[in-house]
């Protein structure tokens, strides 16, 4: 054991001894080496539960690191706004002293902001840590978000792509769609799959959750919002955003587009029974990662097995940025807060989640999230999954059509405003451009008793 | 450079050194090591995913290398009759089919396999490795040799147990003094009953004590369990259920029911809700149940919109025979080799994984979680002591009322539904209890006759 010590000093010597000479600045490193015998708790400020931290992180780490503790202080954020629970986190911070906090992004983005997070970058390029290889655009994001430096990494993400029934596709003779389509594209291409079926083994071109969903999926890739950043006024007045509800609603009207609740005439919601397109009656869905894991599975739904030759290309591309996406989303922001105690081992433990020794040994398979250092070669479907990888995660657009300080008191009763007014534009009841009319006067005025309720709703 | 150089000289040496030394003794390694780390495993598991979700993984991140197979325990056994066959015969056949390397068996399979010589003695491999034994909580070892006569063919990375956990606001708000390590049933039922307001009409109840489950006859067969009864005499043919001191427990049993000391079916029905929620409710000062209900209060302790619970554990009730010793600590995974196994260097080096503080350390996230036998590494459960969970041994050679090898196992399904329709019909007050255990002692007896037959 000593002569290892003995070993490795000599080596760190003459590396720094080396450095010197090279003339790259007498730089002390900047934290102390990792003392691999001595035994440090770190603890770790999550709203995962323990299993799921266990399976994506904890247990990988505490193999590599066997004198690392984990004390996982769970964090639960349900709060009526994102804002909310931000400020109950920093709380929480303050209070528990963690040495890794998990943040969602626009917690991350605050508390960089307050300089309350640790600055990554010295760290970054004294350990030539490799930043290159993550997700398309991803280190970009979170320096963006964080004033320019990097004060966090993200391991995992969320993202959509565009899954395809190639047996569809051949049973009607449509040529099977490409990456880098536009909405467009993608209508059109739902368009051939109009049929004369019974409503029971009708198929559809396109499958949607629901209504809303179609008219956000679209709307965001053109990077439209529905409330300006503010929060104080709708944006919904614009050609941008007549044109995508146009689409939308004739897309449905000739039900190239099918959505799983609808509803009927007689103003009942109608549920189909299952993801129309796992159930192969849909050619086409957009949808999260997830699905990978039901195709994957066989598909078997309701005792079913549906199993099918299936597909992926890239989402949707807006054609003024064909090489970027915003159907990305990051799920959590992994960073060392200013004041932690165990900042050595907690940039081991976040090198160590973002490396990319974990992609390549690491665990099996993720169904809910991928990762951002990208794909094991031994991963099922390799060749499709890296679909995910292929565009550049946008910059300035994400799946949020309102901004963070939002309260939900507005977006639950517009959300249900934005059904029931689609629906009557479905079913011709009023035109688009009435319909449009509707949502900004009664959206400005939800908006405006939603910051009156929030304002005089006295502090947390 | 010369440094370098002096340094390589001297490793070498090391090496050298080392090398003689093992040639003096002329040992050659019990098992060949792995060639650049490669090898196969063929592993017997209930589910491929949760092998590699709990420890699959986490081995090939240290072995990336040896593929490993898993073979699923359904092909283990056919069950007839409701009756798995356990025969020497299925054993030799299951090995000879599926060809295993590492086998997860709980206490009955492990003893089953064993009997049939189809394991791999550990002792030689783990003396020459000198792999250390120490850590083990107590009785670990002792019963893993004790079922192979005195060898140690596998050794178990996890146990189960029960806890008793208490509510330590309704104790203090109630005035009544905190549970303790160790209690046997009256002390348990008597501190319950403190706490025992039945639910009847206007009124929601309190109660001292409730179970994962509410059947009368399981608390019965717990409290029976952990004391010094026998079911028949010694030579297992005549049975003696009807007894005066049979005849106390069951009393026990029905009083601390009727007292509202203990929350059973009638009190659920009462209430609709379980007994773990009648404990996270407030509804009981006490829940005796499995490991993993510490999750859940754990989960309830950081959800803000839950009440919060000042909660502790203390060791399940023992049996004042055997006081040191659990009456529910069950070994559930013996990883074992068999002795026909090809790579039992692979197989060797995963049951060492298996046992590791690596491994050990994340075990509690595990789903259902699971508590590590080396108790060393284990200080803190769900933000508790570990010290109750490992307070009491592990045992596998007392089986307490099944104590006596000539009573059949058998005569348990007999006895339990005559036990829980009995009592549910003493508890609605249609019965006395001498009638009950007059009935059982007669018609269990007949089916003692026919099982000796």
């Amino acid at each position: 054991m000593s002569m290892s010590k003995v070993l490795t000093r000599a080596i760190v010597s003459m590396l720094v001894l080396a450095m010197m000479m090279a003339g790259c600045s007498s730089e002390k490193p900047l934290l102390k080496d990792l003392d691999e015998e001595k035994e440090v708790t770190l603890r770790i400020l999550t709203n995962m539960d323990r299993m799921s931290f266990r399976n994506f992180y904890g247990g990988l780490f505490g193999i590599q690191y066997s004198n690392i503790d984990i004390e996982l202080i769970p964090f639960d954020e349900r709060y009526s706004s994102n804002l909310d629970s931000i400020v109950a986190l920093e709380a929480n911070i303050s209070r528990v002293r963690p040495d890794v906090v998990f943040l969602s992004p626009d917690a991350y983005e605050r508390l960089a902001v307050e300089h309350k997070l640790y600055n990554l970058e010295t760290i970054i390029r004294q350990e030539q840590f490799d930043v290159d290889t993550f997700l398309p655009g991803l280190i970009d994001w979170i320096r963006k978000k964080s004033g320019g430096a990097l004060y966090g990494l993200a391991p995992s993400f969320m993202g959509k792509v565009l899954f395809y029934n190639a047996d569809l596709f051949h049973q009607y003779g449509v040529e099977l769609p490409h990456d880098g389509m536009t909405w467009d594209d993608v209508l059109k291409l739902a368009a051939r799959f109009r049929n004369e079926g019974s409503s029971n083994d009708e198929v559809s071109g396109l499958y949607v959750w629901d209504i809303e969903a179609a008219i956000f999926d679209i709307s965001m890739n053109l990077g439209l919002k529905l409330v300006d950043s503010k929060g104080e006024r709708m944006l919904i007045q614009s050609e941008s955003w007549k044109r995508v509800f146009g689409q939308t609603v004739e897309a449905i009207q000739n039900r190239d587009i099918r959505p799983q609740f609808s509803i009927a005439n007689n103003g009942v919601i109608k549920e189909e029974r299952s993801d129309l397109f796992l159930a192969g009656r849909a050619a086409m869905k957009l949808d999260w990662n997830m699905s990978v894991f039901s195709l994957q599975r066989g598909n078997i739904q309701g005792g079913n097995n549906y199993a099918f030759d299936w597909g992926v290309v890239t989402a949707p591309i807006d054609p003024f940025r064909p090489g970027e996406t915003p159907y990305i989303q990051i799920p959590n922001i992994m960073a060392i807060p200013i004041e932690a105690e165990h900042k050595r081992e907690a940039w081991e433990f976040i090198k160590f989640s973002n490396g990319p020794e974990k992609v390549e040994r690491g665990l099996r398979y993720f169904p809910f999230e991928m990762m951002t250092r990208g794909l094991s070669k031994k991963t099922k479907d390799y060749n499709k999954l890296e679909t995910f990888y292929k565009l550049r995660m946008s910059q300035d657009r994400d799946s949020r059509p309102y901004p963070v300080n939002v309260p939900d008191s507005f977006t639950e009763p517009f959300d249900k405003l934005l059904n029931q007014v689609l629906t009557r534009m479905i079913r011709k009841d009023v035109t688009v451009e009435q319909g449009i009319n509707e949502l900004d006067i009664k959206g400005n005025e939800l908006l405006k008793q939603a910051r009156a309720s929030q304002n005089g709703g006295g502090q947390h | 450079m010369e440094g370098a150089n002096i340094k390589r000289i001297s490793i070498g040496l090391l090496v050298v050194i080392l090398l003689l030394m093992n040639g003096c003794y002329g040992e050659k390694p019990v098992l060949a090591p792995l060639k650049d780390g490669k090898g196969k495993l063929r592993v017997v598991y209930d589910d491929e995913d949760q092998f590699f979700n709990d420890y699959g993984d986490y081995f090939q991140f240290l072995y990336p290398d040896i593929e490993i197979e898993v073979v699923s325990t359904t092909n283990l056994f056919t069950i007839q009759n409701n009756v798995m066959d356990r025969s020497d015969q299925k054993m030799e056949q299951f090995i000879k089919e599926n060809k295993p390397d590492v086998l997860f068996l709980n206490e009955e399979l492990f003893d089953n396999f064993l009997h049939t010589g189809l394991l791999y003695s550990l002792d030689e491999i783990m003396k020459q490795e000198q792999y250390d034994l120490s850590g083990f909580m107590p009785g670990v070892i002792e019963s893993l040799r004790d079922i192979g006569g005195g060898k140690l063919y596998g050794l178990a990375p996890f146990f189960s147990t029960f806890v008793l956990y208490y509510n330590e606001d309704l104790f203090k708000s109630n005035h009544v003094d905190l549970p303790n390590d160790k209690m046997t049933w009256p002390e348990v039922l008597q501190l319950a009953a403190r706490f025992g307001q039945p639910a009847s009409e206007g009124r929601t109840g309190q109660y001292g004590l409730s179970f994962g489950y509410t059947n009368a006859h399981l608390l019965f067969g717990e409290i029976a369990k952990a004391s010094t009864l026998q079911l028949t005499d010694p030579t297992g043919s005549k049975l003696q259920i009807h007894s005066d001191s049979w005849k106390q427990i069951m009393i026990m049993t029905v009083d601390a029911i009727r007292s509202g000391a203990v929350f059973t079916d009638q009190a659920s029905q009462a209430l609709k809700i379980s007994g773990e929620d009648a404990f996270y409710q407030d509804k009981s000062a006490m829940l005796l149940t499995g490991l993993s209900v510490a999750n859940e209060l754990e989960r309830r302790q950081i959800n803000t919109d839950m009440k919060q619970m000042n909660w502790g554990m203390v060791t399940a009730p023992i049996n004042p025979n055997y006081p040191e010793e659990s009456t529910n600590a069950h070994l559930e995974e013996i990883c074992a080799i068999p002795a026909d196994s090809v790579n039992k260097r692979a197989a060797w080096e995963f049951i060492k994984f298996m046992n590791s503080k690596e491994l050990a350390k994340s075990a509690p996230d595990m789903r259902p979680p699971k508590l590590p036998t080396r108790m060393q590494y284990m200080k803190k459960w769900k933000g508790r002591s570990t010290e109750p969970l490992y307070a009491l041994k592990l045992n596998s050679h007392h089986r307490f009322i099944w104590d006596n090898q000539r009573v059949p196992m058998e005569l348990n399904s007999a006895l339990t539904p005559l036990l829980r329709d009995g009592l549910q019909a003493v508890l609605a007050n249609g019965k006395s209890i001498d009638e009950l255990l007059d009935e059982l002692q007669v018609k269990g007896q007949e089916a003692l006759d026919k099982m000796k037959q």
